[in-house]
């Protein structure tokens, strides 16, 4: 099971996909030209290991400081995953940070949290220091 | 020089209300320098940490518009990103091309969004972003427009420019770009 770990560029998030601890985080922004392109081969490699060696646990930390619309539907394709995980034995927890005045990613927590009930999703509003 | 001789520059853009103006060619190195600087311009005008974001956030989808749809030239994406400040609140805008093929499909989808009442727009936002239906036209699914008109205080205000026609060109008429407005105000 090999480790993804993917520095953050100012269009794109950190990534650390570490199997065998059962964690993911994404960290940073995203808004890159095709998103499909940087997305895809991270889903591929999250799959295939979900596909493989299922994990008894998985803790999620998002924390995206910005997102695009894309990168959104993107984050969609990914929780659809590991809800299927998380409905085969999986326990898939997700951290979701964001900031309090950041409407869309409260918005898209809340959608994520009911399209994919076998996902235990934690609301983390960070307020303003 | 006992003046600040950039002083002339920034009244001229504080009067006009300019937080952020761009025209000319885009690529997506560029529209990542103009985040950054944008970020910037709003901090420093004093636009609280809310609708900063929904500013940032309509300029992207905005700046992803004219690198989608936009038409080449000058060695890139050409197209005005335009942010203000004014008494009716923070208008985002942008100009780009619009290939003439695509012009039916994105002002149907603009007329659409346009009329829809505000929790409508949270709706469809939700549905689009859970469709597995891919389109091919659409990078994002649709969801850029439903983000600017989530984000905006009212309905989003567009139009599209079509060429004239050329009479002494008409084969070549249906290959000239249309030309697409888009204002949301924050």
């Amino acid at each position: 099971m090999d480790n993804l770990l993917l520095s953050a560029t100012p269009v794109t998030p950190e990534v650390r996909w570490l199997p065998a601890k059962g964690q993911l985080e994404l960290r940073g922004e995203s808004y890159p030209e095709n998103v499909l392109s940087f997305y895809a081969p991270i889903l591929d490699q999250i799959r295939d290991v979900l596909d493989s060696a299922l994990p008894a646990s998985l803790d999620v930390t998002m924390h995206i400081t910005y997102f695009n619309s894309a990168s959104a539907k993107a984050f969609h394709r990914l929780f659809r995953m590991l809800n299927l995980a998380a409905e085969r034995g999986c326990t898939v927890r997700v951290l979701w940070h964001y900031d309090e005045e950041d409407d869309l990613a409260r918005d898209l927590g809340s959608d994520i949290r009911e399209d994919f009930p076998a996902l235990r999703v934690e609301d983390l509003p960070l307020t303003a220091a | 020089m006992t003046e600040d001789p950039f002083q002339p520059f920034m009244d001229q853009a504080r009067d006009a209300g300019v937080v952020f103006h761009h025209v000319g060619p885009m690529d997506q190195e560029t529209v990542a320098f103009m985040g950054a600087l944008l970020r910037r311009r709003l901090r420093e005008a004093g636009v609280p940490s809310g609708p900063s974001r929904k500013v940032f956030s309509s300029f992207m989808e905005m700046a992803q518009n004219v690198l989608h749809y936009g038409v080449p030239r000058e060695g890139g994406k050409f197209g005005a990103l335009t942010v203000l400040s004014t008494d009716e609140g923070l208008p985002v805008m942008s100009g780009n091309y619009l290939a003439a093929d695509q012009v039916p499909r994105v002002r149907a989808r603009l007329e659409a969004v346009r009329a829809m009442a505000p929790e409508r727009v949270r709706e469809a936002y939700h549905r689009r972003l859970s469709s597995d239906e891919a389109d091919p036209d659409s990078r994002g699914a649709g969801l850029g427009l439903l983000t600017l008109a989530a984000a905006a205080r009212e309905p989003l205000d567009f139009d599209i420019q079509e060429p004239q026609p050329d009479p002494n060109q008409e084969a070549n008429a249906s290959l000239a770009p249309s030309f697409l407005f888009l204002k949301a105000i924050i």
